[in-house]
C-alpha cells in the first residue's frame, strides 16, 4: 500500500495542510449544524414527552430507531434526499436527535416529584418551573445526551464522506481508492482523534455541569 | 415500490447468503469477546488498581469510528474477514468489559459478606454469588455488543468482508435505489430482531434474583 513510516506520514501531512484543514473545518461544520439543530428539536420534543404521557411513544420509536447501525440511517436518506451534504446531514440530525430526546425524556422524569409540587406551592409559574428547577436538574443527563451525539455525529460524518461529502473522511476513502496508505492512516488517525476530542471536550462539559449543580 | 418488492423476492437467496455472512462475523465476533471479555472484565473488578486504567482505555478506543478502524488496520491485515473480525472483536470487547465490570462491582456488598460469614473461598463467591447476580448486565452488554456488530459489520463490507452492507455498497455504486433500500431494512430488521430478542433473554436472567 505504498510505503507507510512515520516521516512519510508526516510528510503527507506537511504537503497537505491546507487539504487537511479545509476537510476538518467542514467535518466540523456539518457535524456542529446536526448537533445544534438536533440539540433544539431535541430537548424541545424531550421536555414534551416528559410533560405530556401521550407522547411518551416517542420515546420507544427513538428506543428502536435508535438501535439502526449509522451507515444504514445514512443509506436510507440516500434515496429520499439524494446523494450530497443533505441527505448526510439528515442522518446526522436523526440519529443526534434520538439521545438527546431519551435523556433530556430520562433527566426531567427522574426529578424528585417533591422538588416540582413545592415549586408550584410557592407559586411558580410552568415556565419558571422549567427553567429554573426542571431543566437545570435534568442538565448533566441532557448533557451525556448531547456528548454521545456528537461522538455519534462526527464518527457518521467520517462515513458520509463516501458518498462524496467534504470531510476528513474523504481522506480515508481516498486512501483506500488510491491504495496509498500514508492518506489512509493520516485520514484514520485524524478522524480517531478527533472523535476522541470531542468525546473528552463533551465530558469536561459534563462534569462542570455536574459540578454546578451541586 | 413494485419494483423494489419484486427485487427482493427475485434476490432473495443472495440476501438470505449475505444475512448470514453478516451474521456469522457479528455473532462469533461477539462469541470470542465473551470468551476474552468476562474474564478481563472480573479481573479488573477484583483489582481495581487496573480498573480506571483499562476502563479509560477502553472508553477511548471505543469512540474511533469503525471505518477510521479499518483504515488503520488495511496496510497491515489486508481485506477480507480478518480485519473485519478483528475490528468487530475490539469494539464488543469494549462493551463487555464494561459490563462485566460494572455488573460484578455493584453486586450488594451484604451479600457478599453473608458469604464470607458462611465460610465461602472467595472463587465460590465469585461463581455463586456475584456472577449469577451480575448476569443482567452483563448480558445487557452482550446485547448492546451484538447490535453494534450487525452495524459495524455493514461497513466492513466496504473492506471486502461479506454481509449486507455489500448490498448497499452495491446499491450506492450502482445509483438502485431499490438495492440500497433492500440492504438498509434488511440490517434495520436484523438489528431491531436482535435487540428485541437480546431484551428478552436479558429479562429472564435479570428476573430470576430480583424477587
Amino acid at each position: 500500500m505504498g510505503e507507510i513510516t512515520l516521516t512519510s506520514l508526516a510528510g503527507y501531512v506537511i504537503n497537505n495542510v491546507p487539504f487537511i484543514l479545509e476537510m476538518m473545518a467542514y467535518h466540523i461544520f456539518y457535524s456542529a449544524i446536526a448537533i445544534f439543530a438536533a440539540a433544539v428539536i431535541g430537548i424541545i420534543l424531550g421536555i414534551l414527552s416528559a410533560r405530556i404521557s401521550r407522547l411518551s411513544f416517542l420515546i420507544n420509536i427513538s428506543a428502536v430507531i435508535q438501535s439502526a447501525p449509522d451507515i444504514v440511517m445514512l443509506a436510507l436518506m440516500i434515496p429520499l434526499l439524494g446523494i450530497g451534504p443533505i441527505c448526510a446531514l439528515a442522518a446526522l440530525f436523526i440519529k443526534g436527535v434520538l439521545p438527546i430526546i431519551i435523556n433530556t425524556y430520562a433527566g426531567i422524569k427522574n426529578i424528585k416529584p417533591g422538588v416540582v409540587e413545592s415549586a408550584i406551592g410557592m407559586g411558580m409559574s410552568r415556565s419558571m418551573i422549567l427553567f429554573k428547577i426542571e431543566l437545570p436538574l435534568a442538565l448533566p443527563v441532557i448533557m451525556a445526551g448531547l456528548r454521545a451525539a456528537s461522538v455519534i455525529n462526527v464518527s457518521t460524518m467520517t462515513l458520509a464522506s463516501y458518498i462524496g461529502v467534504n470531510g476528513l473522511g474523504i481522506l480515508i476513502f481516498r486512501g483506500i481508492a488510491m491504495y496509498e496508505g500514508n492518506i489512509l492512516i493520516v485520514g484514520s488517525i485524524l478522524t480517531s482523534l478527533l472523535a476522541i476530542n470531542t468525546n473528552f471536550l463533551c465530558g469536561y462539559f459534563e462534569k462542570r455541569a455536574i459540578k454546578w449543580k451541586q | 415500490m413494485e419494483e423494489f418488492i419484486k427485487y427482493i423476492i427475485k434476490n432473495s437467496d443472495y440476501l438470505l447468503e449475505l444475512m448470514v455472512q453478516h451474521l456469522e462475523l457479528s455473532i462469533f465476533s461477539v462469541l470470542a469477546a465473551i470468551i476474552v471479555g468476562i474474564p478481563i472484565g472480573i479481573t479488573i473488578a477484583r483489582y481495581n488498581k487496573f480498573a480506571n486504567i483499562t476502563l479509560n482505555l477502553i472508553s477511548i478506543i471505543f469512540t474511533i469510528p469503525s471505518i477510521a478502524m479499518f483504515g488503520l488496520m488495511l496496510p497491515i491485515l489486508g481485506t477480507g474477514n480478518l480485519p473485519a473480525f478483528i475490528a468487530l472483536f475490539l469494539y464488543s470487547l469494549l462493551t463487555i468489559v464494561n459490563n462485566t465490570y460494572t455488573g460484578i462491582s455493584s453486586v450488594d456488598k451484604g451479600i457478599i459478606e453473608a458469604g464470607k460469614g458462611m465460610g465461602m473461598t472467595n472463587l465460590q463467591i465469585l461463581f455463586r454469588i456475584k456472577f449469577p447476580l451480575s448476569l443482567g448486565v452483563i448480558f445487557a452488554g452482550i446485547r448492546t455488543a451484538v447490535v453494534i456488530n450487525v452495524g459495524i459489520t455493514t461497513i466492513a463490507a466496504f473492506i471486502g468482508a461479506g454481509g449486507l452492507g455489500k448490498m448497499i455498497f452495491r446499491g450506492i455504486y450502482t445509483v438502485e435505489n431499490k438495492v440500497i433500500l433492500a440492504g438498509s431494512l434488511s440490517i434495520f430488521l436484523l438489528a431491531v430482531i436482535l435487540d428485541y430478542i437480546g431484551r428478552i433473554i436479558e429479562k429472564r436472567f435479570s428476573h430470576s434474583y430480583q424477587k
